[in-house]
């Protein structure tokens, strides 16, 4: 290892360390699930009430479940069932999709409150 | 200020609360107690004058309010079990007894306040400050505050909070609830010194036999007051949001706006127990629905 090597080692490292501190945000809840079926049409639903959706996909139905304010596939006619199994998400920017059935959702929003009244 | 600063003063606020809720809570014996034990007599005596500076106030906002809030109907709130730290379970109490505390209207002008020295006028008032302590606590906390040089907080009292200054380089975003159902119905955001309070039948109630009883009790009826789910008010001061928020909670759809305009206060949206979102024009251009489909509102004048 030269000099120059270690300077090279502690300058990314550096990077790294600056990147993390600049791009690292806290995750922010989101407020409405985006969702993209098979035709490629894309709907947006608020996370704030329970409910089931279906989004036809190119096998068969992918069944999407909202509840307090987080979204999941409870069903997709796909073969790995990976979609299924990612389980739930809740905040904004997440997305799951099932690639065989071409469904995706996509989780958006969420400002961001100081506090909510109640 | 720096994180030290910051946390000494919430330990001190957080004490205080504690202090607060012990003593003007309308059960136990305190100091609430202390001058509801002595109103029936009819005879002059003196309280704290913090609680004498208190209810003072209180009876200030009831008689602007025409009464829809009105903190002399301890008696009334006792009856339905609201005042215990257990929601009642019902059933809910006979209606005779109602009807004889309704029939004794207690009111705040029967409450005579010189100073620290008060006097009951009716022996079937109880004093009940809910409906106002909580605003009013806000409004001392926030005093203290300023007090200790803190100029950027929100002190939330159990959703219901006052927020002075900003968050860094951006107004505080406060979210609103929707009254039925998870997450949030609307955004709002306070930049400089502003409350926002909330009284909903969600709150505290208990169901019997199919129905709901909630514990905003409408004075007129003795019975919790119907038509409306929730009304939330955006003002200065914690204690008038908190009042105006259980008075136009009793009003009815016809005569809120004029109610609103009577306390002073412009920023009103009220949900009906039919969903009908009401709402003044000042709030219309403060908030901004979230909730999907956003609600149709209608604008509602304040009356003069």
């Amino acid at each position: 290892v030269t000099r120059l090597d270690a300077l090279l080692l502690a300058l990314a490292l550096l990077v790294v360390g600056a990147s993390y501190a600049l791009l690292w945000q806290p995750p922010r809840a989101a407020e409405r699930l985006e969702l993209v079926d098979a035709s490629g049409q894309a709907q947006t639903y608020s996370l704030a009430e329970a409910r089931e959706l279906s989004a036809a996909g190119r096998h068969g139905p992918s069944l999407i479940e909202i509840r307090e304010g987080r979204a999941r596939f409870a069903a997709s006619p796909c073969p790995e069932q990976s979609c299924v199994l990612h389980g739930w998400v809740g905040s904004a920017g997440e997305t799951v999709a099932c690639l065989p059935n071409a469904v995706l959702l996509t989780l958006r929003g969420g400002a961001g409150y100081d506090a909510v009244n109640f | 200020v720096e994180p030290e600063e910051a946390e000494a003063a919430i330990a001190d606020l957080r004490q205080d609360f504690e202090y607060k809720t012990e003593a003007w809570r309308a059960w136990g014996p305190n100091m609430l107690g202390q001058v509801n034990a002595q109103l029936p007599s009819g005879q002059s005596f003196s309280a704290a004058p913090a609680m004498a500076e208190m209810i003072a106030e209180a009876k200030r906002l009831s008689l602007t309010s025409g009464e829809r809030f009105n903190p002399a109907i301890g008696k009334l709130v006792s009856l339905w079990g609201f005042q215990s730290d257990e929601p009642p379970r019902g059933p809910p109490p006979p209606a005779e007894e109602i009807e004889a505390l309704v029939f004794s209207a207690p009111s705040m002008r029967e409450v005579e306040v010189e100073g620290v020295m008060l006097r009951g006028r009716n022996p079937l008032l109880r004093i009940d400050l809910g409906g106002f302590a909580k605003g009013y606590a806000v409004d001392r906390a926030i005093e203290r505050l300023r007090e200790l040089g803190i100029e950027n907080a929100i002190v939330n009292a159990g959703g219901d909070l006052r927020a002075i200054g900003r968050h860094g380089e951006r107004p505080w975003r406060i979210g609103i609830r929707a009254p039925r159902g998870e997450g949030v119905l609307a955004a709002v955001e306070l930049d400089g010194d502003e409350s926002v309070f909330t009284s909903g039948d969600y709150e505290r109630h208990f169901e019997w036999e199919g129905r709901r009883y909630h514990h905003i009790i409408d004075p007129h009826t003795g019975y919790p007051a119907e038509g409306t789910t929730s009304v939330t008010v955006l003002h200065t001061e914690g204690a008038t949001a908190d009042a105006a928020a259980t008075a136009l909670f009793v009003a009815s759809r016809e005569e809120w706006p004029r109610v609103a305009a009577a306390m002073g206060v412009r920023h009103v949206m009220r949900v009906d127990t039919d969903g009908t979102v009401e709402m003044t024009p000042q709030m219309a251009e403060r908030i901004r629905f979230v909730a999907e489909p956003a609600p149709a509102a209608t604008l509602r004048s304040l009356a003069p």
